[in-house]
């Protein structure tokens, strides 16, 4: 422990460096491993979005053809564009009304009740299933001829000419359903122990000084709860664009192109037509989408602290 | 009889096989059944001297690998595993994943070479793909090799279209393998719906014709109109609690709606590659006989059960074991579900024939093949598994379990021809016509065809529009012309 007992003044400052080194070089294998498993596939799926390379076709071996890639998929590909614009109408739709819901859902359950951790508990199952098993439970449940929810809605009355998965205009608004269905108890857990979490104090000065109930949820509960609303928001916004399994399970896309959600378009690419250049261009736009989005949900955060501080 | 009736008779039949006989269309070329014959001549010098115990001999101890799909097809044969084993000392382990798990891991592996499989099953939309990029290795070499051709190998058991099709690829043609899951698209239809008297009555009053299993698509799109009852209506004397449905669909986005429709461009303008390319691989997809066909087929989901614009294979035929269907165009292989009485309402109520012919008689078929990698670490002894499992003895105990038979010897066993579609499946098998999976763009083709198949449908577009934007597509990937140029 020699190092941590200077003798001079001269010692004090190697002293110092080597404590500064020693955190760097504790921290070296962690910061490696971390760029070996974020950078090397970026860079390796760089590298193969500049080429051609296509698993069926023999004559695109991986030539390399710059940025053609990028030109055709902003330029020409039409398909993709389209499901760019479904999956952020998706994702707008699912997340708002998951935000809502979740919500009020929390400040409905915020207080003690007989058997408040059982109704906690179920509303949370559906967030707990594989969204594979998601999938395909509700693709028996939409059965047309057989499915529970076709009969609950013609049972109620409800007109059903076609199956809810087989037109383009109720496609994806099922398809919002079941996520919303799916996810809004993440969003309602993490407001709910947001609401738990917060301090007595500014709502007994907001009692004192006789604010209204409206007055203390928008004065008081939303800007204490704000870090953890946008924290829940940014993680629905990326989970919510990579949106895959419920799309693959039941309607494939289609019918047409009506539910072809971006991530299915990047899957279909990859590895139904294993365009894999191609397909890495796909996914380096995805990427760099959900990265602006990241980068904007961090800068509010970052904001709201400074105003905080 | 005559000597003019014999020539006349023969004149007819040579029209009617040039006319409709994709099967003879196709038969070997001098180089291919050149290969055959010398192939045969050294199994006939094996005879009485090779044996499978001796061949295998240097091979003993070894691990064989292979990554198969998960299919009755494949779980047969590793019940008789033991007695390969007992016989060679060569191990043999299997692993099977569902369809698109299967050709992610194969594209995988042969992309990353790693040898790590020593049979690979290949379907056959791939096979261009995985034969052109020299993921697999021919297998002419052990068929030539006297040390490792087992006399009995039997090569003239095989349709010639179907290992033709499966198995054979490059400029010239060489076999690659053997066909391992090879079902066949035929008609089903309710059989006693069709016998019965009261429905047969009718059924006669309405069309003026009796009721029959329908011999072209006009008289299929009358039955289909004719069963097509509401719930409360009498159906074979009985009031139906449901609705009932004349035909069965597939309408997803899928490869289903393809393969269906497919059945129905190949009979109105011929068969070639499907209905979608001539014989130069020029597009033909948007042909005047193509969109009438696709006309018909978009009319037919009048018929149909509503959910079945969403329906691929699978729900075809839970509609007919849950008694809601009346006839379809389906996979044979998917027959055993409909006839197992555990599963099926409708077990030993079922007939199976051809499918209706509107001028070509045709019968889409899907295959896969069996395949050796280029990469693999043990070629010799895989050969002579294959070689094996392939045996006229291990295919026909494999049919017995379910498994769709290839060879000749199989379907002509009688235990096979009792089971009541085999028979409607070997005459299909005679006008059998393949996708064109010959162009290793097919999987991109097929993508984009089941995606405008849906928009027609759908009537986000007409059946014209919606078979020109496939031709253009189709000629952007295929770099050939298009025969009919759009009209829209």
């Amino acid at each position: 422990m020699g190092l941590l007992i200077p003798s001079s003044g001269q010692d004090k400052e190697k002293t110092v460096l080597k404590r500064k080194y020693t955190g760097y070089l504790l921290l070296l294998p962690t910061l490696a491993l971390l760029a070996f498993l974020s950078l090397v596939p970026f860079i390796y799926a760089f590298n193969l979005s500049l080429r051609d390379l296509n698993l069926r076709i023999p004559r695109l071996a991986g030539q390399f053809v710059g940025v053609d890639n990028f030109r055709y998929l902003m330029r020409e590909d039409s398909e993709f564009w389209h499901s760019m614009g479904i999956t952020v109408l998706f994702l707008v739709v699912v997340v708002s009304i998951e935000f809502v819901a979740g919500f009020a859902l929390a400040l409905l359950l915020n207080r003690e009740f007989k058997g408040k951790r059982i109704v906690v508990s179920l509303a949370v199952i559906p967030m707990m299933i594989a969204p594979v098993a998601v999938g395909l439970m509700w693709r028996v449940a939409l059965n047309y001829e057989l499915g529970i929810v076709t009969y609950l809605l013609k049972s109620i009355g409800i007109p059903m000419k076609e199956a809810l998965l087989g037109t383009s205009a109720t496609a994806l608004a099922t398809l919002m359903v079941i996520d919303i269905w799916q996810w809004t108890p993440f969003i309602f857990l993490i407001i709910l122990a947001g609401l738990h979490s917060l301090p007595k104090e500014p709502y007994e000065a907001a009692q004192v000084d006789g604010a209204s109930k409206w007055k203390i949820f928008r004065l008081v509960t939303l800007p204490l709860l704000k870090p953890l609303i946008i924290i829940a928001l940014l993680l629905r916004v990326i989970d919510a664009f990579k949106t895959f399994d419920q799309v693959y399970i039941l309607t494939g896309g289609g019918p047409g192109n009506a539910t072809d959600l971006v991530c299915m378009f990047a899957y279909r690419t990859n590895f139904k037509i294993w365009n894999l250049g191609y397909g890495a261009a796909v996914v380096l736009v995805i990427f760099l989408v959900i990265l602006i989005v990241t980068a904007f949900f961090y800068a509010v955060t970052q904001k709201k602290e400074e105003e905080v501080v | 009889m005559k000597k003019s009736t014999i020539v006349y008779l023969m004149v007819v039949s040579l029209a009617v096989a040039l006319a409709f006989g994709t099967f003879t269309a196709h038969a070997w070329t001098p180089d291919e059944q050149a290969l055959l014959d010398k192939a045969k001549e050294i199994a006939s010098d094996n005879a009485g001297v090779w044996s499978l115990e001796e061949a295998a001999k240097p091979y003993r101890g070894v691990t064989l690998k292979i990554l198969a799909d998960a299919a009755t097809e494949a779980d047969a044969p590793q019940n008789y595993d033991s007695e390969f084993i007992k016989m060679t000392g060569i191990k043999v382990l299997w692993e099977q994943n569902p369809w698109d798990e299967h050709r992610s891991k194969m594209f995988m592996d042969f992309a990353a070479g790693t040898g790590i499989y020593d049979l690979v099953w290949v379907p056959f939309d791939d096979m261009a793909s995985v034969t052109g990029k020299g993921y697999v290795q021919p297998v002419d070499k052990f068929m030539l090799n006297p040390k490792l051709l087992d006399p009995n190998i039997n090569l003239d058991d095989y349709s010639e279209a179907l290992w033709k099709y499966t198995s054979w690829y490059g400029k010239p043609a060489k076999p690659y393998g053997f066909p391992c899951e090879n079902p066949t698209m035929i008609l089903w239809y309710r059989k006693d719906l069709f016998d019965n008297p009261t429905e047969k009555a009718n059924f006669k009053k309405t069309y003026r014709y009796e009721l029959q299993v329908p011999k072209n698509f006009e008289q299929y799109n009358h039955i289909a109109e004719f069963f097509t009852r509401k719930k409360g209506e009498r159906l074979a004397g009985e009031v139906l609690d449901r609705d009932f449905y004349g035909v069965g669909q597939s309408g997803k986005r899928h490869w289903a709606s393809v393969c269906e429709w497919m059945n129905l461009a190949s009979t109105w303008g011929g068969p070639t590659w499907g209905g979608t390319l001539d014989e130069n691989d020029d597009v033909v997809i948007n042909r005047p006989e193509n969109v009438e066909a696709l006309e018909y087929w978009i009319s037919l989901f009048r018929f149909s059960p509503p959910g079945s614009v969403d329906w691929y294979w699978d729900l075809k035929s839970t509609a007919f074991q849950k008694n809601i269907v009346a006839m379809a165009l389906a996979w044979n292989d998917q027959s055993y579900e409909i006839e197992d009485p555990e599963k099926s309402e409708v077990a030993g109520k079922m007939g199976y024939d051809l499918i209706p012919i509107q001028k070509y008689p045709v019968s889409h078929f899907g295959s896969w093949s069996w395949t050796i990698p280029t990469k693999a670490k043990n070629p010799d002894a895989a050969w002579l598994y294959l070689q094996w499992v392939n045996s006229r003895d291990i295919a026909l105990k494999c049919a017995l379990e379910g498994a769709m038979p290839s060879r000749k010897y199989v379907f002509d066993s009688p235990e096979i021809s009792a089971i009541p579609f085999m028979p409607a499946t070997k005459k299909a098998l005679d006008h059998a016509f393949p996708r064109p999976v010959h162009r290793p763009e097919w999987g991109e083709m097929g993508e984009i065809l089941a995606l405008y198949l849906t928009k027609a449908h759908r009537m986000e577009m007409t059946a014209q529009e919606a078979l020109d934007k496939v031709a253009v597509e189709w000629q952007r990937l295929l770099g050939t012309s298009i025969v009919h140029p759009p009209k829209t």
